[in-house]
């Protein structure tokens, strides 16, 4: 395996020369202004937690002897400080700057804190100063530059901010430069070539961004480069690189671009580490990377890398470690080249654009410990020959189209600790002798293949085991009692969707009784099994770290325990379609970290324990479904946390309580097929963002109020089958994102407002059976409605196609705005004036044709003429109505006051004849 | 001393190496959301990365194809910062992180969930300028960014979004004029208030980035 450490050598020299020159005696010269100095960072410390220095640097004794200091044989001045690891908390002192000695300093893994300040630039004979891992700040001092004999510098894991100073490049003797995890801006100076004895450069997560200058390429002295995890962009340069001694570049995490250029790996003969992942490359990968035959590692994953890899890739002997993942390769042959690796270690394919077979000479690769082709397009059947990888620990193979069985001979590679395989075609059999073949199995996930068989009962003995995943397969057969018995390391476990059932009809679900001996289970899976029994008791012993128990549509009879209480790490609760009776354990309350309880679609009976109101991170509460009575909590208005409350079609009574109208942050909301009674208040606009709401087939009475309109991220909006009256306010139109609207069954009387044309996204309607009256609007989504919409409204009137009666009225038909004034002022001005100067006419003037001397007297006809008389005040009322809508059209004016006439001729004739 | 520097960059690598099933790009990009962000009342806890989608998670909500469509995480007492990743959610229809403690700019890349329908991030800490990218956003009916510390004009851009219903970024510090095209004919002055802004533009004769 590459190994990165190069400076221990220099550096373990360095300090041992310190620590030779105290084995002379001590001399009886002390010197104060060395004790001075460190007198005033002693009292600089604000935090010594082991002591160290509150004890040992006391005057009594020569800072010679003091713990961490070292001292010159000839001057007896301090030479080296050594605080490492000692946990201090403080600031450096003015005063430190007076050790004028000091060739070796480290703080390393300390709290200190602040600046550092301007008097440490008199340490003009540091050869090693090292900071890291504290939380210094402010701008890295640019004195720096005057170390002249500087070789070692280290300010990572700290809080620097700013620039590089450009003064650092003047340390002409600088071996190794240290700035990672810090807060700097800026560039790479390109200065940074004229450091000529530069070898290691780490500048990780700094921050730093710009390109990644070309000088870099020039330090031929430079051994390793670790840029990773900052904003550095542009391409690397394409100039002819020599750097015979670079044995490491990691530019990983970054937003580099562009393609490889072949001159940069021409020439580095000793490259071990290519760390390039995460970037923004593209291209092929260039011939010359595969002539850096020193290579253990190349990681080259998260790029956008296409085309082949080429087969001289068999020259990379001492390649280890080989990450070619997410990228956009399009190489069958990828997996044939790669077999010819003979020292490869690790290898990672996934989402690689692998097609075909996994060829059988990935047997070759014996060394193999990890190989990982998920999520690539690989067919065929799993070669008998990856049973030769004696060495494999992990293989992943999910979400691929493999088929076939599982080999075997995979199930006898003993060092086995990963088997990874959702998603494909795999059918046949686990083999029953897994669990004593495997003993160092940790994950078996084998979800969504073709599986069959029982569980093999070895496995039982996978002590080892974290996560056992065999879910949506055709797996079946008892799951035996003694499951869960040395499954000690279980964590995750889902059986979810085959055909698994457990002893007899009657009894309990024991295998969770066994399943109690594992301490670290966090979640257990069972759905779509016919698992028949009833929960134990024991359920309340399982693990309380346990977050998730998810068993729906199990046929799991009887009640759930109250033991259930116990669990007091569940987040996730899911008890759906089963056949469970008796009542929700009040128990549930104690359950704080609770998120998600779902209880529909059983037999559940009782009432709703106000205990759940306890539960103040609930965010999904379903217990629609059941046989629940009584009132809804009016305490669940004060979970706040709820997002989903349904508890639709049970026997639910009284009204819903006001405090419901209090979640502003409620999505669902569905209480259908209850018994509930009551009105809707205007708090209904409370529901800011509220998308489902379904009070149908309730008993609600009294009028939709018309703040109903603000809800605009409602979606669907149910409530039929209700006692709801008056009309349907205008504001309706202001729902804009209502796709599902049913006020159907109710006593809603009055029009379909004209403003609802605007709910574009409207698919459904349904008003049927209602008192509604007046004309169908025609615009936007009503266009698409067909007559079932509105059947059972006596009044309403439209088009033919939607069997009503036609409307009387066709003056609507001009623009809105226009026939709108025409009704509002024109029309009953005319109406009026009309019938005023019939009536005139009819009754007094100028008596033309047959009745007119007849209706001069008065005494005559008086029936027929106070007939005539009220016939054309009603005429003229209706020309008046408040609303413009509606007033009768002048046509009709016209076509009745005629019949006034004919009636009142026929009227008057009649009595005379 | 051997503690300057680290001993191998290979440890690093062997973490890589750890099995997981989150091959799905929406999952990736939601839990790196999920880094992103500190979530003291543990809303984020069922996002679990080892499972093969994000479907089963809490305020995630997918459609038939596995798809992410939903995202509610308003009012969750969750703090951080947006991502690019974000924008992986390709299939986002309601991006929903109003009233929360959300810093930072909004990241471009959110202008890529071509299928947005909704974007509610009012309520939080956001700033910097709106991103121009959002007139992408073809399908957008909500765009709530008010009650933030966004900065900078309204760009212009986003009059071509025909099918905005409902736009609000008051009580924010943007500048410049409000555009009176498309969409923004209908939108009420309250969707502007609280800003430094100069009132509808009058075309041709204030540059729309008038006083910023």
């Amino acid at each position: 395996m590459w190994n990165g450490c190069f400076l221990i050598p220099f550096t373990m020299i360095l300090w041992h020369s310190f620590v030779a020159t105290t084995m002379v005696a001590d001399r009886v010269t002390s010197n104060t202004i060395d004790q001075d100095a460190l007198l005033a960072l002693k009292d600089h410390i604000v935090d010594d937690p082991q002591n160290l220095l509150t004890t040992n640097w006391t005057t009594t004794t020569s800072v010679c002897n003091w713990v961490g200091v070292t001292c010159g044989f000839r001057h007896r001045r301090v030479r080296a400080l050594n605080l490492s690891h000692m946990g201090l908390s403080g600031t450096i002192p003015p005063h430190l700057g007076n050790l004028s000695f000091l060739v070796f300093t480290s703080f390393y893994n300390n709290r200190f804190s602040g600046s550092l300040p301007d008097e440490l630039a008199n340490l003009r004979r540091l050869k090693y100063f090292s900071l890291q891992k504290n939380y210094f700040g402010g701008e890295i001092p640019s004195w720096f530059g005057s170390f002249t004999r500087l070789r070692t510098l280290s300010l990572a894991n700290n809080s620097f901010t700013g620039a590089i100073p450009s003064s650092l490049f003047r340390l002409s003797e600088l071996d190794g430069l240290d700035l990672s995890y810090n807060d700097l801006q800026g560039h790479i100076p390109v200065e940074i070539g004229k450091l000529p004895k530069l070898r290691i450069l780490y500048l990780s997560h700094t921050g730093l961004s710009g390109s990644i200058p070309s000088a870099v390429f020039n330090i031929s002295s430079l051994q390793q480069i670790d840029a990773t995890g900052n904003m550095f962009s542009g391409s690397l340069p394409s100039a002819n690189v020599t750097m015979s001694s670079l044995r490491m570049i990691d530019f990983g995490f970054n937003n580099l671009t562009g393609s490889l250029p072949s001159s940069l790996f021409n020439n580095l003969p000793n490259l071990e580490a290519l760390y390039l992942s995460r970037n923004q490359f593209h291209g092929q990968i260039p011939a010359a990377l595969y002539g850096c035959i020193q290579l253990k590692l190349l990681s080259l994953s998260y790029n956008n890398f296409e085309g082949k890899i080429l087969k001289d890739i068999k020259n990379l002997t001492a390649l280890g470690s080989l990450y070619l993942g997410y990228n956009k390769f399009n190489d069958a042959e990828m997996l044939s080249s790669i077999s010819d690796l003979p020292s490869l270690e690790l290898l990672n394919l996934e989402k690689s654009g692998l097609t075909g077979p996994i060829p059988s000479a990935i047997g070759n690769l014996t060394l193999l410990r990890y190989i990982g082709l998920m999520d690539n397009k690989l067919t065929g059947t799993i070669p008998p020959e990856i049973g030769n990888l004696v060495n494999l620990e992990i293989i992943t193979l999910s979400i691929n189209r493999i088929g076939g069985p599982i080999p075997v001979r995979l199930f006898n590679i003993s060092t086995l600790r990963t088997i990874e395989m959702t998603g494909n075609y795999l059918s046949g059999h686990l083999p029953s002798s897994i669990g004593l073949q495997l003993p160092n199995l940790e994950r078996l996930i084998v979800g969504g293949n073709k599986l069959s068989g029982p569980i093999p009962v070895s496995l039982s003995n996978a002590s080892e085991l974290i996560t056992l995943e065999l879910s949506s397969n055709f797996f079946f057969g008892l799951i035996p009692d003694t499951f869960g018995d040395d499954l000690r390391s279980l964590r995750y476990l889902n059986l979810g969707g085959n055909n698994f059932t457990t002893n007899s009809l009657s009894s309990e679900l024991s295998f969770l009784t066994s399943l109690t001996n594992s301490k670290n289970l966090r979640e257990i899976i069972l759905s779509s099994n016919p698992l028949k029994g009833t929960l134990p008791i024991s359920v309340g012993n399982l693990s309380s770290s346990l977050e998730s128990f998810v068993a729906d549509n199990c046929q799991i009879k009887g009640s759930i325990p109250e033991g259930i209480g116990n669990l007091s790490n569940l987040v996730r609760l899911s008890l759906e379609e089963n056949d469970l009776k008796g009542t929700i354990p009040t128990t549930i309350g104690k359950l704080k970290k609770l998120q998600a309880i779902r209880f529909s679609e059983n037999y559940l009976e009782g009432s709703t324990p106000s205990d759940l109101c306890d539960l103040e991170s609930l965010a999904y509460l379903y217990l629609g479904g059941n046989k629940l009575a009584g009132s809804i909590p009016s305490c669940l208005g004060n979970v706040s946390s709820l997002r989903d409350l349904s508890m639709g079609v049970n026997n639910l009574t009284s009204t819903i309580p006001s405090t419901l109208w209090r979640l502003k942050d409620i999505q669902l909301l569905e209480l259908s097929s209850n018994y509930l009674s009551g009105s809707l208040p205007l708090d209904i606009s409370n529901l800011k963002v509220v998308r489902y709401l379904d009070i149908s087939g309730n008993q609600l009475s009294g009028e939709i109020p018309s703040s109903i309109g603000d809800l605009k991220d409602l979606a669907h909006l149910s409530l039929s089958n209700n006692r709801l009256q008056g009309p349907i306010s205008p504001s309706f139109g202001g729902m804009v994102s209502l796709e599902f609207l049913d006020l159907s069954r109710n006593n809603l009387s009055g029009e379909i407002p004209k403003d609802m044309e605007k709910l574009i996204y409207l698919k459904y309607f349904n008003v049927s059976f209602n008192g509604l009256q007046g004309e169908i609007p025609g615009g936007g989504p009503f266009k698409k409605f067909l007559a079932g919409s509105f059947w059972g409204n006596e009044a309403l009137c439209g088009s033919p196609q939607m069997q009503v009666q036609p409307c009387k009225t066709r003056g609507r038909q001009r623009s809105k705005k226009a026939s709108a004034n025409v009704f509002k002022y024109i029309l009953p001005a005319i109406g009026v004036i009309v019938i005023m100067a019939m009536a005139f006419t009819v009754l007094y003037v100028k008596p033309t044709q047959v009745a007119d001397a007849r209706l001069k007297d008065h005494g005559q006809y008086p029936a027929a003429k106070k007939d005539c008389l009220s016939s054309i005040l009603e005429l003229a009322l209706q020309c008046s109505a408040e609303q413009p809508e509606e007033r009768i059209d002048i046509k009709d004016v016209l076509t009745t006051l005629k019949k006034i006439k004919a009636k009142f001729l026929k009227d008057s004739r009649g009595i005379e004849t | 001393m051997a503690h300057l520097y680290r001993l191998s960059i290979v440890l690093s690598f062997i973490l890589t190496v750890s099995p997981s099933l989150s091959t799905n790009t929406e999952g990736n990009a939601l839990h790196a959301l999920r880094s992103r962000l500190s979530d003291p009342t543990n809303v984020l806890q069922s996002w679990d990365p080892t499972l093969v989608n994000p479907c089963t998670w809490f305020h995630v909500t997918c459609d038939s194809s596995n798809h992410v469509t939903r995202l509610d995480l308003g009012n969750s007492n969750i703090s951080g910062t947006l991502g690019p990743e974000l924008g992986e959610l390709r299939h986002l229809k309601y991006l929903e992180l109003y009233r929360n403690d959300i810093g930072g700019k909004i990241p471009k890349e959110l202008g890529n969930m071509k299928n947005l329908v909704s974007m509610d991030i009012y309520g939080n800490r956001f700033e910097g300028e709106i991103p121009k990218s959002f007139a992408m956003l073809k399908s957008l009916r909500f765009l709530r960014l008010n009650n933030n510390k966004l900065s900078g004009s309204i760009p212009r851009e986003l009059t071509t979004l025909k099918d905005l219903k409902v736009f609000d970024v008051s009580n924010n510090d943007l500048c410049g004029t409000i555009p009176v095209d498309g969409p923004f004919a209908s939108f009420p002055m309250e969707s502007f208030e609280n800003n430094k802004l100069n009132g509808p533009e009058l075309k041709g004769l204030v540059p729309y980035d008038f006083g910023c």
